[in-house]
């Protein structure tokens, strides 16, 4: 998001309208507070959830992304047993223990005394455990700053009493993002999951804010074939989105080895060293080894490496993450450090996964926030309107202000779209020239947000000639529509986009000179 | 009601689709297809779906609309149905989509009443399986064809796949089991699983949505035109599509084109099914992805309903056919144009005239027939049952009752009895409960042995309704 006016100040603007239109009116002070927390929370950083079935990588993910083995625990028990809160800091900061009772004050744990104190109180004292609402810890990756990534324990089931406590979480805090994960038996339950997950914590997650991580795909490999995780990964995950309830649930879905790819920032000299001693090894031997966990660990006479260290590697890159060492190294391919990390995480799927977040996350974290909020807000506004029987004036207010809502939740919308064009665009997969492209990302702001920033006028422009100029792109685009979209029906969509950003803009124009001359009249006089 | 067929009962269907519309109205309790008014070839029974909206606000639809749209794009409604809300159609107008469905709907009100040369006031309109009952589409729709718009007294929305399963059984008969309706139009495909029951026609479960269907497949055919002729995208002009829409067509019927001068491109039908094979593959994962939904088997199903346009493409159904096959339901047949009987299912059509076969069932008490006995029909799929003199037992027994349901579980094995006897001048008909597990209701008056105060018998004078188990009769004389 660009500096000068955005997204962000124009919510603010609207939530400042709103709260005039609201303050004459008693019975919606409740309401007006509500706005009024809006502002500080468009400035936090992003919160970005992880959530999914016990035992589905979440942590080590979270890990993964983080570059590092243990900012948070990882284990084949339930590691997890809290919400943990990730935020930008030092890493050796004490952690901060938040219990559910509102009375009892936050503990802080020293981080050297942290393992000790969660052992304590996760095999000791049930009730403790169950008094703690989540912990916070801090680290200072530059990705921080931008999204706090909240792990959290495993769902048992989406609706469970185990996972309680997550699902309480995820509606007290409202995370304004969520990263799904799902491992290797994805079904018809899957659906059902994902339907729970949105009855229990609520609507508002939706392709804007949602992505799904298929995860673990390296249990898909097996050196006898050929057929690559990240393949098969997408061959299940091809049938999944196509379903209605994950497309309106989650922006795509990623297949990932987040254990592959966490190795890829733990590789060190020593470990290169063996891959060397057994990359010269015959393939036949290499292939026995392989076949299977127990005989990768195995002492053999015609294997150097010494089982013990086999399974010490394995325990980190796993043996689909030596393999795939192995392979490159075999084929000639280059062995400083560098290659081989970038080589596993292109082949655990989390470059990908990575970008994504990059894109979408980190960089529409403005856009993402303001959607969750806005999303709350018009949920918030229905009920007050259930809640009061409003007189005839207060209900004619609150229609106002959920217009004014629904236009901005429209809005959001159309931006987040330009997201999912960019990525067919750079695919190859929408045909658009180079201009068009442009012009769809000018108009939804992403050269600045200002109204003539979207226009693309000079900044004398008045704002005559901004409408002016809108609703000759309308006729274009309708234009084009009606003519080369009924040749090649696949750029249709892009030509609806194109009409309603300028609708909504052509929209937006009009209010503000309004209120401009308002404003005018009010210092000057007519 | 059970008077002779008066204005006020007329009917009438509308498939409302994404490209083009169909209409049906009912002639002589037959289902016909009511072209537009203004449609002069014998293949154009179809209305376009499509408005114009004039500087004055005026809308135009269908053929006009599309005359006008091509004088002035701009304002040019076209492809709308996904886009249907509670809200205005065109930027710089106050038209509202209620309103534009609303002139749409006349149009058609007016052709097809022209058509039945008489007035209608009840429709049955066929919606998509994804929409809920209170979906923002489903009320829009609702609202244009009601009293402040196209005018219909009354309206009842039927699923597309629902009515294309009603217009089957119309065809074949009752069927019974289990219909995939595998739709594929002109923009998207939809699959949807109907099961037939002795009441209803039960939705198991839909896939629908995927962006997959004809006008897809001829921009395929129309960049591998510009290709081959070395023309860019930007110089294509809507001739070329025509010609390329054309091509299609003929490919459905055809291996290859007739040469035609001045023409060096040409396309054989294999290189047009290499060029739309994937898609037809998604198509197929999409049944998978519904059957595992349901927890269905191929084989579980009894026949494939291929309907839309695009069916009419023959690799649509050489793919099914190769699946049924590759999952051993060689019992499952697929019904394409002609079913057994050489009736022919028209895929554009089916749903309209399967949703007017729908109203004349539920809706359209038919005249009575020229018999001195009185009958009784079936409510719900209009079945009659000639009485005769004597005792007519109707009953789950195959072996013990002279009228048998065996599919009703409720239905004891003989359950009621009509006694019709002759009086000289005119019958007389009594009908009894025979000491059934859940008795009869005759009207809101339950015979039963069961309780000590209930009669177990009552003489009918005409226009009763009689529930036995979960099947509901209308007795008419
Ligand atoms: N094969 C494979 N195993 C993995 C992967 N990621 C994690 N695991 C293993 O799965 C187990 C659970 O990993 P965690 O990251 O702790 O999973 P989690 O979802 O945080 O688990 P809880 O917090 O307990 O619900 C551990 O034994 C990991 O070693 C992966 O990408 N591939
Ligand atoms: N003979 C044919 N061969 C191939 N395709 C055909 C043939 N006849 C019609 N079509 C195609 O059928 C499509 C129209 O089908 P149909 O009327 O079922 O669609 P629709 O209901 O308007 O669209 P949708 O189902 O997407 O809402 C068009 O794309 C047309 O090209
Ligand atoms: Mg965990
Ligand atoms: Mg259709």
């Amino acid at each position: 998001m660009p500096e000068g006016f955005n997204i962000t100040d124009k919510i603010e603007d609207a939530i400042a309208d709103i709260r005039k239109e609201i303050s004459g009116y008693p019975s919606l002070i409740a309401l007006d507070q509500q706005f009024a927390t809006i502002p500080d929370k468009l400035h936090e950083p992003m919160q970005l959830a992880i959530v999914g079935k016990i035992s589905s990588s979440k942590s080590t993910l979270v890990n993964a992304i983080l570059g590092e083995a243990e900012v948070v625990r990882t284990g084949a028990m339930e590691e997890t047993w809290n919400v943990s809160w990730l935020k930008y800091g030092s890493p050796d900061a004490p952690i901060i223990v938040h219990y559910k009772d509102a009375d009892r004050a936050s503990e802080k744990v020293d981080r050297n005394e942290w393992a000790n104190w969660a052992n304590r109180h996760r095999d000791g004292n049930e009730q403790l455990k169950n008094a703690i609402s989540w912990i916070e810890v801090t680290y200072p990756h530059p990705i921080l700053q931008q999204i706090n990534i909240i792990d959290t324990p495993g769902l048992d089931s989406f609706v469970g009493i185990d996972s309680q406590n997550t699902i309480d979480f995820l509606r007290k805090v409202r995370p304004d993002a969520i990263v799904m994960l799902f491992s290797k038996n994805i079904n018809e339950n899957t659906l059902d999951e994902i339907r729970n997950f949105r009855q229990e914590v609520g609507a508002g997650f939706s392709p804007i804010n949602a992505i799904g991580v298929l995860s673990k795909i390296d249990d898909f490999w097996n050196s006898d074939s050929d057929q690559e995780p990240i393949d098969e990964g997408n061959r299940i995950i091809e049938s999944l989105m196509s379903q209605e309830i994950v497309k309106n649930t989650l922006f795509k879905i990623y297949p990932l080895s987040a254990w592959v790819a966490l190795s890829a920032y733990r590789i060190n000299e020593d470990d290169l060293s063996t891959f060397d001693q057994l990359q010269k090894l015959p393939q036949e031997v290499l292939n026995r080894l392989f076949k299977s966990a127990k005989r990768f660990v195995t002492d053999y006479p015609d294997v150097p490496v010494a089982g013990s260290r086999r399974a010490e590697l394995s325990g980190i890159y796993g043996r689909y993450g030596i393999w795939l060492i192995l392979e490159h190294l075999k084929n000639g391919g280059s062995a400083t450090i560098l290659d081989l990390h970038k080589l596993l995480l292109r082949k655990s799927g989390f470059d990908r996964f990575l970008e994504v977040l990059q894109n979408h996350f980190v960089q529409q974290a403005a856009t993402i926030k303001v959607h969750s909020l806005i999303v709350w807000l018009s949920a918030e506004i229905r009920k007050t309107t259930n809640d009061y029987p409003a007189n005839a004036e207060e209900r004619f207010v609150l229609g106002k202000i959920i217009r004014i809502m629904d236009d901005l939740v429209r809005m959001v919308k159309l931006q987040s779209n330009v997201i999912d064009f960019a990525k067919e665009y750079y695919e190859g997969r929408l045909d658009l020239e180079p201009e068009e492209f442009e012009e769809l990302r000018r108009v939804n702001g992403e050269f600045g947000f200002s109204c003539i920033e979207r226009t693309g006028l000079d900044a004398n422009a008045t704002p005559e000639e901004m409408i002016e100029m809108c609703s000759q792109r309308i006729r274009f685009w309708r234009i084009e529509l009606n003519t080369t979209g009924v040749s090649f029906p696949s750029l249709a969509r892009f030509m609806k986009q194109m009409l309603a950003s300028y609708s909504v803009l052509s929209a937006e124009i009009v209010s503000a000179k309004h209120k401009l001359e308002s404003s005018k009249n009010f210092l000057f006089g007519k | 009601m059970g008077n002779r067929q008066g204005s006020m009962d007329n009917w009438m269907s509308i498939d409302f689709g994404t490209s083009s519309s169909a209409v049906a109205i009912i002639r002589n309790e037959t289902p016909e297809l009511a072209p537009p008014l203004d449609s002069d070839a014998v293949d154009s029974k179809l209305f376009s779906s499509v408005a114009y909206v004039d500087k004055h606000e005026n809308i135009w639809t269908c053929r006009q609309a599309e005359l006008m749209g091509r004088q002035d794009p701009s304002r040019f409604l076209r492809e709308f149905k996904l886009d249907i809300r509670d809200g205005r159609v065109l930027f710089d107008s106050e038209v509202t989509y209620v309103q534009l469905v609303a002139e749409i709907l006349k149009t058609m009100k007016e052709a097809a009443e022209r058509f039945l040369n008489d007035s209608i006031e009840n429709l049955v309109l066929t919606v998509p399986a994804t929409y809920y009952d209170d979906d923002e589409k489903t009320i829009v729709m609702k609202q244009a064809a009601g009293e402040c718009g196209a005018g219909f007294k009354r309206i009842e929305i039927l699923k597309e796949a629902q009515a294309a399963a009603v217009y089957y059984d119309y065809l074949e008969g009752q069927s019974g089991g289990r219909t995939l309706v595998y739709d594929l139009g002109g923009g998207t495909f939809d699959a949807v699983i109907v099961e037939h029951l002795e009441t209803e026609y039960r939705l198991v479960g839909h896939h629908a949505g995927l962006e997959v269907g004809g006008k897809f497949f001829t921009e395929k055919i129309l960049l591998d035109y510009l290709v081959k002729a070395g023309i860019g995208r930007r110089q294509a002009t809507n001739d070329h599509r025509q010609r390329c829409e054309e091509i299609k067509r003929q490919l459905s019927y055809r291996e290859t084109l007739p040469p035609i001068t001045g023409e060096s491109y040409t396309l054989t039908r294999s290189e047009f099914e290499h060029l739309i094979s994937s898609d037809l593959d998604k198509t197929l994962e999409s049944c998978g992805t519904l059957l595992r939904q349901t927890e269905l088997q191929w084989s579980d199903l009894n026949r494939v309903l291929l309907i839309g346009g695009s069916c009419r493409i023959p690799l649509v159904r050489q793919k099914i056919e190769g699946r049924l096959h590759g999952m051993n339901a060689e019992n499952t047949h697929i019904v394409w144009q002609c079913t057994e009987n050489k009736k022919t299912i028209d895929p554009q059509s089916a749903v309209a005239l399967g949703a007017a076969v729908y109203a004349m069932r539920k809706f359209i008490i038919p005249p009575p027939e020229p018999v001195t006995i009185g009958v009784l029909r079936n409510s719900f799929t209009g079945e009659l049952y000639a009485l005769k003199e004597g005792e007519n037992v109707f009953g789950r027994s195959t072996n013990d009752a002279d009228f048998a349901f065996p599919k009703d579980e409720r239905m004891s094995r003989r359950h009621f009895s009509i006694e019709v006897t002759f009086n000289g001048s005119t019958y007389e008909y009594r009908l009894t409960d025979l000491r059934s597990s859940h008795g009869t209701i005759v009207d809101n008056m339950a015979l039963s042995h069961q309780y000590t105060f209930a009669p177990t018998s009552a003489v009918l004078k005409g226009g009763e309704k009689i529930s036995a188990g979960t099947t509901k009769f209308d007795f008419t004389i």
